[in-house]
């Protein structure tokens, strides 16, 4: 039970750290954002284990004591006030819960309905694509290695640009989605699905969701996981920024499928699921005006620098293990 | 690079700042750190607070003194304990009975080494038995007396007891 503690205790800690370094670090950066995300998800399940593997390794010496002995704060807790571990226990009961509704349901194979749109090949788009990959390549941002992702046309009048796939990615476009924009509009789109496998891929963000389902109970790392989701977009705006060197035609882009997701304000009073559908509106509008100022502000890196990335993990490392 | 200096120069201590804080957290919850490495405690009942369950013998032949001369225990590598047992006519240490947990390499000063791999380097004339438990520790007895006697002694120790 002390593991599980340790679990939430880290998770807590490292997204109170990673928010802190985002704005020491690079305030406004998305990579780094995500960076530090992956982290905060990463770190709270390796460093116990590398703990418990090292124990009886190194020297007696420097087998240091806890900073926060989480195991018998824990106990202290119960003793002097039990109604506080209920209220613990219930934040756990309640963050599992969230999970399991919010997160492991919509993953399920039924419920990916993209499987069962029509699609077709279209010579233009895997003319853009290639010509993308290969601007990408040349930045230093893919591999050479890394081949350009196949692209289906998706048919239907519905604005859709998404990458699918684990280990082979497809690019899927909309009929709806081209007609809507332009040339440049267009080729910013495809850019930031691109951007996608820079950071990783479908393949990098399922492993970090299964770090995430492995802590399940953990609130911070279902707000690192969450936060991540949004600021990865952000990274891959910055990164299709990086290689097509039209940020408005991206902004532009973005205002333009949140137009066409969005028509129209829905009355409250509609149907029973308007207000939820305007919740989810409002929460969609916050997300693209966030990615359009950012476009629009001084261009960010990228990606994060490999010795930011291994001076950060070591920090972060560092004070994790310090608590036992 | 001096920004870059700086900005890590910030988070270095940020970090510093937040170990502080977790540090401040653990004082007031918990209390101050237990000492490190082995502590003597003057009876039983001081053991067993600092170091939990104890496992006492059951079979403890004639002509030794109960209770031990030396208790000791290592409060952070809880629950690790030892207790040395004299004869009743001398004051010579004859046995040492102690629990260590899994991967903890302290013992205290006289034990040094002895407890170390197969064939450990104890002084002439001792036996070392030991007896794994279920939930990874190690129960010891290191004795000059005969081997029969020490191998019942061990096998004859509690499932571990708060003494009364």
């Amino acid at each position: 039970m002390t593991s599980l503690w340790v679990n939430v205790v880290h998770g807590f800690v490292a997204w109170i750290w990673a928010v802190g370094t985002r704005h020491l670090l690079a305030p406004g950066c998305p990579a780094h954002a995500t960076t530090l995300a992956s982290l905060c998800l990463v770190l709270p399940l390796v460093v116990p284990i590398l703990t418990a593997a090292a124990a009886g390794i190194w020297p007696v010496a420097l087998e240091a004591g806890p900073v926060l002995r989480v195991g018998a704060a824990y106990e202290v807790v119960a003793r002097v006030a039990p109604p506080a571990t209920f209220v613990l226990w219930t934040l756990l009961g309640g963050t599992t819960v969230l999970f399991v509704v919010q997160e492991a349901i919509r993953i399920l194979p039924g419920r990916r309905v993209w499987r069962r749109w029509p699609t077709r090949e279209d010579a233009a788009l895997e003319a853009l694509v290639a010509g993308l990959t290969a601007k990408y390549r040349d930045a230093g941002l893919l591999s050479r290695r890394t081949p350009a992702p196949r692209v289906l046309r998706v048919e239907g009048p519905r604005p859709l640009a998404m990458m699918r796939g684990l280990r082979r990615p497809t690019l899927l476009l909309s009929d709806g989605l081209i007609a809507s924009l332009d040339a440049e509009q267009l080729e910013a789109v495809v850019a930031h699905e691109l951007a996608h496998l820079v950071h990783g891929g479908n393949l990098r963000l399922m492993f970090l969701w299964l770090l995430r389902a492995v802590q399940a109970p953990s609130p911070g790392a279902l707000i690192a996981f969450r936060s991540l989701t949004v600021t990865l977009e952000g990274a891959c705006d910055a990164a299709a920024v990086r290689v097509t060197g039209r940020p408005a035609a991206l902004a532009s882009a973005l205002m333009k499928v949140y137009r066409a997701q969005h028509p129209q304000p829905v009355p409250v009073a509609a149907d029973a699921h308007a207000p939820a559908r305007a919740t989810a509106a409002r929460g969609d509008r916050a997300l693209v005006e966030q990615r359009v100022r950012a476009l629009l502000a001084e261009p960010c890196a990228p990606r994060t620098p490999r010795a930011t990335t291994a001076a950060a993990t070591l920090l972060l490392a560092v004070l994790l293990w310090s608590i036992r | 690079m001096n920004r870059d200096v700086r900005r890590w120069g910030l988070v270095t201590a940020w970090t510093i700042l937040m170990g502080a804080g977790l540090a401040l957290t653990d004082r007031l919850i918990v209390g101050p750190p237990a000492p490190h490495g082995f502590q003597r405690y003057d009876d039983l009942e001081a053991l067993a607070e600092a170091a939990g369950p104890l496992h006492l013998p059951t079979y403890f032949p004639d002509g030794l003194a109960w209770p031990p001369v030396e208790l000791h225990a290592e409060p952070r590598e809880h629950p690790t304990w030892f207790m040395a047992v004299s004869r009743r006519a001398s004051p010579e240490i004859v046995l040492w009975l102690g629990a260590t947990r899994d991967g903890s390499r302290a013992v205290p000063a006289a034990l040094e080494g002895c407890l170390d791999g197969d064939t450990a380097p104890c002084a002439a004339g001792r036996t070392r038995l030991r007896r794994a438990l279920p939930d990874g520790r190690t129960l010891w007895a290191v004795s000059t007396l005969p081997a029969g006697e020490v191998r019942l002694i061990l096998q004859g120790l509690t499932r571990g007891d708060r003494p009364r």
